[in-house]
């Protein structure tokens, strides 16, 4: 660090050094102990082909994202935000597309990788993915709130590294190695990161919501700064999300309806189901009607029940009275 | 921790307890320097034997350099005198009298500056903050107008491409 070669006070103080990694700057000074530990650790393994898995976890809205997509940039030149993926199918697609080497960013896999029953068979795809991923020497990165949220498989012994990010740009590495004759996980600090607001030479904005440019009218005044289309990405997936999370929430609200309650709906789209030269209704073109027009999904014994029912509320509208016909 | 270490850190019973020996050795250093009645020859002893402690394995080029300077050349006029007045310096050559005699010593505070050195490049004084700091200046695009000019030179390619293979 300091060094005092003679007693004759010529002091050499060293200053911070620049150095470059992917397209980004860093302050190092090995002797000073600032150096891209963690970045160069990776790189290694990449090479020696070792399976890198690492966890970025943090509390919402700490940037725990950025973080790691800063990681990744500085990985490989090659990423790009088509490589952070939000679902099993764009993760795959990016495991067979990419190039070697290319990180991947698992975000938001909460609603893959949880401890839930939702995606059970995603999650035991992922994990085979995870086992197997050294072959393809692609490191992947997955940011969640808390890491207990992941599989404890996964959690315990398929993860190399536990990135905690405490504050934006402020964050702490572990290396995780799994006892083999215990079921207990130790946790080594490896190094703390200390990363400025990427690209701020290009934009000093730390948030793009609420920018103007971020989803203009214009598409030729949108902003190409990286974390501007990530943003944008991720707000289009958000609302895709949004909406079949409506749909689902009225499918469910509408299943408690009563058959009268669903009667009167239907009424009003009586033409439709109805066939005068049978002088009957379409079981099946009632179905499709309810959950198109209606948004009212029921089971074909209540359709049954609910045709008998139009038919005895309703005897003018048919031909042969309901009596009549038995 | 590096990678290489971690087979060291999980084997703690076949090991001395090395750091703590250094650590002795030093603070009976500081206690000797600290009596009133101080003794150079026991400084120079203490120093001496927390150096010869020192493993091989530990010695670093920036070491070696240390402990060059630490050597140190006296010269001391040893012309005989006669009541007091030195004899003269050709009188001393005509009679082939040394008048200038060399003796090689040790800096013993330099010694132990390049000893603390040496363990301190070992990391062994204090626990080191590793630090990865970035600026998170972007180094291919100086400026906005950079970035999207290759942007749309992308693009462009892209277009290209995809007519291409169109055709």
């Amino acid at each position: 660090m300091r060094k005092i070669r003679n007693l004759d006070h010529t002091i050499k103080i060293p200053n911070l050094k620049k150095m470059r990694l992917g397209n980004h700057s860093f302050l190092v000074n090995s002797k000073l102990g600032y150096y891209p530990y963690f970045i160069i650790e990776l790189m290694q393994r990449i090479i020696q082909k070792k399976a890198n898995n690492i966890v970025g976890s943090g509390e919402g809205g700490i940037g725990k994202t950025y973080q790691l997509s800063d990681i990744c940039r500085c990985l490989s030149k090659r990423f790009d935000v088509d490589d952070i993926v939000f679902n099993y199918v764009d993760f795959l697609r990016c495991v067979l597309t990419t190039k070697r080497g290319t990180p991947i960013e698992f975000d938001e896999p909460s609603y893959a990788m949880s401890k839930q029953d939702w995606y059970k068979e995603l999650t035991k795809a992922l994990v085979k993915t995870i086992e197997s991923f050294r072959f393809k020497g692609k490191p992947l990165f997955i940011p969640i709130i808390n890491k207990n949220l992941l599989e404890k498989s996964i959690r315990q012994y398929l993860l190399q590294y536990h990135v905690h990010i405490r504050d934006r740009g402020s964050a702490t590495v572990y290396r995780i190695y799994a006892s083999q004759f215990r079921d207990t996980v130790y946790n080594y600090q490896l190094c703390t990161l200390r990363y400025g607001l990427f690209d701020n030479n290009l934009c000093n904005k730390d948030s793009c919501l609420g920018c103007r440019k971020l989803d203009p009218s214009d598409y030729s005044k949108r902003c190409i700064i990286f974390r501007a289309r990530y943003e944008r990405k991720k707000m289009y997936t958000q609302e895709e999300r949004y909406t079949i999370a409506l749909e689902e929430a009225e499918l469910k609200e509408y299943s408690k309806l009563s058959l009268d309650e669903i009667q009167a709906r239907l009424m009003t789209h009586f033409d439709k189901f109805y066939f005068p030269d049978k002088d009957d209704i379409d079981i099946d073109l009632m179905a499709i009607l309810l959950k198109r027009e209606c948004r009212i999904k029921i089971g074909h014994n209540r359709l049954y029940r609910l045709k008998k029912q139009i038919k005895y509320d309703h005897p003018n509208l048919f031909q042969t009275p309901m009596m009549k016909e038995k | 921790m590096s990678e290489s270490d971690q087979g060291i850190q999980f084997e703690l019973k076949e090991r001395l307890d090395y750091p703590s020996i250094i650590t002795s050795a030093l603070l009976t250093l500081k206690k000797a320097n600290a009596e009133p009645t101080l003794n150079p020859s026991r400084i120079k002893n203490i120093i001496m034997d927390i150096f010869t402690d020192i493993p091989d394995s530990w010695i670093d080029d920036e070491f070696e350099d240390d402990i060059k300077s630490c050597l140190t050349i006296k010269y001391i006029d040893v012309r005989p005198g006669f009541s007091g007045v030195k004899m003269s310096i050709e009188l001393c050559k005509l009679n082939n009298i040394k008048t200038i005699q060399k003796i090689k010593d040790i800096n013993w505070h330099r010694l132990k500056r390049a000893i603390i050195n040496l363990l301190d490049r070992r990391a062994m004084l204090v626990r080191r903050e590793k630090i990865e700091l970035s600026t998170g200046e972007n180094l291919k695009y100086a400026t906005l107008e950079d970035l999207e000019k290759a942007f749309n030179l992308d693009a462009d390619e892209e277009l290209e491409d995809n007519n291409n293979a169109e055709n």
